[in-house]
């Protein structure tokens, strides 16, 4: 359809069209769709809600929240307006506002795993994790597959420690999912966790892959080469075990250094101390170097 | 009211709206390192504080200055000195002062291992830990200099 085109389309064709353009993602070819059904239907709810969806999808918010909010003050009950509006708001911070669009969209539609997958993602990004917790598994209960639902369920239990074999939602989102994005992108998470860099690198590389522009996926590759580098291999025990991890080396080398000193004589003596003190320094000043040159 | 009902009550409003990031756990393990169990517990508190669970997490400040005080007091007034100088040399006092602060930050790391680990999954930013840190460490260093004048008085 091109712009020049001023023959009065059929409503449905239009948007149709306009619709199947969105959910292939293509996003400019819908936007003249849009822009073009817009001249013959100006008020219609249905393109204009299609044209926020692309403004939001372009990353252009301020001019979809307005779109949104025209859609919403002629029909207050759009049911994908008012999701847009609570993604829109999620994404200005104004988190408040978009929980109480969601809840609303609950108490009308108690039964939609989206919406409940939409509110755990939410809660989840609000750090309230045990209610992200309990709406995914409400959510799971009325769509036992949803990704959305798997995902929250499955990144808590990662925030929990719990390991990969142990989380139900992370087996389920491999199992029925195994080609989503969102999949890949917890399995990576859940690796990381454990300390399996190089499987993790190993996803992110493909993820990276397939959307180069990503800088979300450019940050996380950049960040597991620097964690796979050779040269992190003495920092073993801090990449396996966290803190945890540095704790212990940090304890073993107090009390190994000042057993060593009763038992070594010198100049051994001072070639322990020195050689804790480096490693003690390298843990702390190696990674921040290696981070930079990666 | 049953479970969805409890599921559809806000929980975000005014400051609980936003996801609250901690101090880093490098921010509590040097304040454990260089200024004891007391400055450990001041970055928690300080943590307890920005998650709103001050209420039921501020018996563990009490813990760290008993802790402290038991220690010190062992040191200085049943002869732990000279046995730690007897067989761990002589900063062997001052070892196990560093060793029992990094196991009393590995309790305090347990205490918060959801916040910390949510912000590294989530990549959420941890404030600057710089001027807590170092305020940090001055408590805990004056605490102990306090603690040991008292001892030895």
């Amino acid at each position: 359809m091109s712009e020049s085109d001023n023959t009065a389309p059929s409503l449905a064709a239009v948007v149709g069209e306009a619709r199947a353009l969105v959910e292939r993602r293509r996003y400019a070819h819908a936007r003249a769709t849009i822009s073009h059904g817009l001249r013959h239907f100006p008020d219609n709810n249905e393109l204009l809600y299609l044209a926020a969806f692309v403004d939001y999808a372009s990353n252009d918010h301020d001019a979809a929240m307005q779109t949104v909010l025209r859609v919403l003050a002629s029909d207050p009950q759009h049911y994908g307006a008012r999701r847009l509006c609570a993604y829109l708001y999620e994404a200005k911070k104004e988190y408040a506002q978009a929980e109480e669009l969601w809840i609303g969209l609950l108490r009308e539609y108690p039964e939609d795993a989206d919406c409940f997958g939409a509110y755990a993602e939410l809660m989840l990004k609000t750090l309230n994790l045990d209610k992200a917790g309990r709406l995914a598994q409400e959510g799971l209960r009325h769509e036992p597959d949803h990704p959305v639902c798997l995902y929250v369920g499955a990144l808590i239990d990662v925030i929990s420690g719990k390991r990969g074999q142990q989380s139900e939602p992370l087996l389920r989102l491999l199992q029925a999912h195994p080609e989503q994005v969102i999949t890949a992108t917890t399995l990576v998470m859940a690796l990381t966790q454990q300390g399996r860099n190089r499987e993790a690198l190993r996803i992110a590389q493909e993820l990276l892959r397939n959307q180069p522009d990503n800088p979300h996926y450019l940050a996380l590759v950049r960040e597991l080469k620097m964690q796979t580098h050779w040269t992190m291999l003495p920092l073993y025990p801090m990449q396996r075990w966290g803190w945890g991890g540095a704790a212990a080396v940090s304890i073993a080398g107090i009390v190994g250094v000042r057993a060593m000193g009763n038992v070594v004589a010198e100049p051994f003596q001072s070639v322990i101390v020195y050689t804790w003190l480096a490693y003690v320094i390298y843990s702390w000043v190696w990674p921040s170097i290696l981070r930079r040159m990666v | 009211m049953n479970d969805h009902d409890d599921l559809l009550r806000p929980s975000l409003s005014g400051t609980n709206a936003q996801a609250t990031a901690i101090y880093s756990a490098t921010t509590g393990y040097v304040a454990a390192f260089l200024g004891g169990p007391v400055a450990a517990a001041t970055i928690a508190m300080l943590n307890s504080w920005r998650l709103r669970r001050l209420s039921k997490d501020w018996p563990l400040a009490l813990l760290a200055v008993a802790l402290l005080y038991a220690m010190l007091s062992w040191e200085y007034q049943k002869g732990g000195n000279e046995w730690l100088t007897q067989h761990l040399g002589s900063s062997g006092p001052r070892a196990l002062r560093s060793v029992v602060s990094l196991l009393f930050f590995c309790g305090i790391y347990l205490l918060h291992f959801r916040s910390y680990r949510s912000m590294q999954v989530l990549g959420l930013k941890a404030p600057s830990g710089w001027v807590p840190g170092i305020i940090a460490v001055i408590v805990g260093i004056f605490v102990t200099y306090a603690f040991v004048a008292l001892l030895q008085s």
